[in-house]
């Protein structure tokens, strides 16, 4: 259950970006702060890893930040269908 | 005609109105459940109560009540209690996220304004952020500027290697001119040596002829 709450909260943060970028650093950080648990490295990759799989998220590269994470169409609608708040 | 139904408290805050939306994931709250009940003073008291030091057990005994139903009067489970701390937690980190997203970009505004490079600033507002967040997460308070100064160094050295490969490739050219200039002076002397044996060995000449071909041959 934590682990779509997790995912869920990703995607929540892009949707709050608008459009703009983020680094998996900064996701992995905001799921820290967001999460009172205990996670790997690996955990918190795999929670990106699969919601690229699932094609909510891609990942470009950028020289200096290194890969940048930003909604699919797909996710940006998911993202807006979970939290009309 | 039927009268509108009051709205409940938590729908009138904007901080509630989003921890609800976490905790159903954007569907409607249930009328039964414990938030729909509560008065905006109860909002608060469950704030109050679920941010107090101590285990959700010891929080749960400071909650508002239930009101209504059939658990009217009764305190609210530990399992909800959890589920709501967790979304608020969520909701708080987001907000401090929205925050933090307005301040980088009226930095990256006014870092464009001064001419600096686009690129170098996203990159310096994003490792000051992460940062930020890398203390928030580990509740601690560091060294923004070491972050911030790595990645300028690290974009210095991008632009002094490419400065260096331009400069190398400079000195290949100038090298490639000179080996040129070398090869050609090596040939005239290869030519005039030819001519030089061609003079010496000509039988038809007299030696004075010969000194003063080759004289001419050596441009003396």
């Amino acid at each position: 259950m934590i682990d779509q709450d997790i995912k869920k909260f990703v995607l929540r943060r892009l949707l709050q970006k608008n459009g703009e970028p983020a680094t998996a650093t900064e996701l992995k950080l905001a799921i820290r702060s967001a999460f009172n648990a205990a996670f790997t490295e690996g955990d918190l990759d795999s929670y990106i890893a699969q919601l690229e799989a699932d094609n909510y998220l891609a990942g470009t590269n950028d020289d200096l930040s290194g890969t940048l994470w930003a909604l699919t169409p797909k996710g940006k609608i998911r993202a807006q269908q979970l939290f009309k708040a | 005609m039927k009268n509108q139904p009051s709205s409940a408290a938590w729908e009138n805050d904007p901080f509630w109105r989003e921890v609800v939306a976490v905790l159903t994931h954007g569907q409607k709250l249930r009328g039964e459940h414990y938030l729909q009940n509560l008065s905006e003073e109860d909002l608060e008291s469950l704030q109050v109560a679920l941010s107090c030091a101590g285990t959700l057990a010891q929080q749960r005994e400071i909650c508002p009540k239930r009101k209504g139903g059939a658990t009217d009067g009764s305190l609210p489970p530990i399992s909800l209690l959890s589920q709501i701390s967790q979304a608020m937690r969520e909701v708080t980190t987001l907000r401090a996220l929205q925050r933090q997203d307005i301040i980088s970009a009226a930095t990256k505004d006014r870092c464009g304004s001064l001419g600096l490079d686009p690129q170098l600033t996203n990159a310096v507002v994003r490792i000051v952020g992460e940062e930020a967040l890398r203390q928030q997460a580990e509740n601690q308070v560091g060294n923004f500027a070491i972050s911030a100064a790595n990645v300028l160094l690290l974009a210095e050295g991008m632009r002094t290697k490419g400065k260096l490969e331009e400069v190398k490739v400079g000195l290949r050219k100038e090298k490639l001119k000179l080996d040129e200039r070398h090869i050609a002076m090596l040939e005239k002397k290869a030519a005039q040596a030819d001519s030089a044996k061609g003079i010496l060995g000509d039988k038809a000449l007299t030696e004075e002829q010969k000194r003063q071909r080759m004289l001419q041959l050596f441009g003396m």
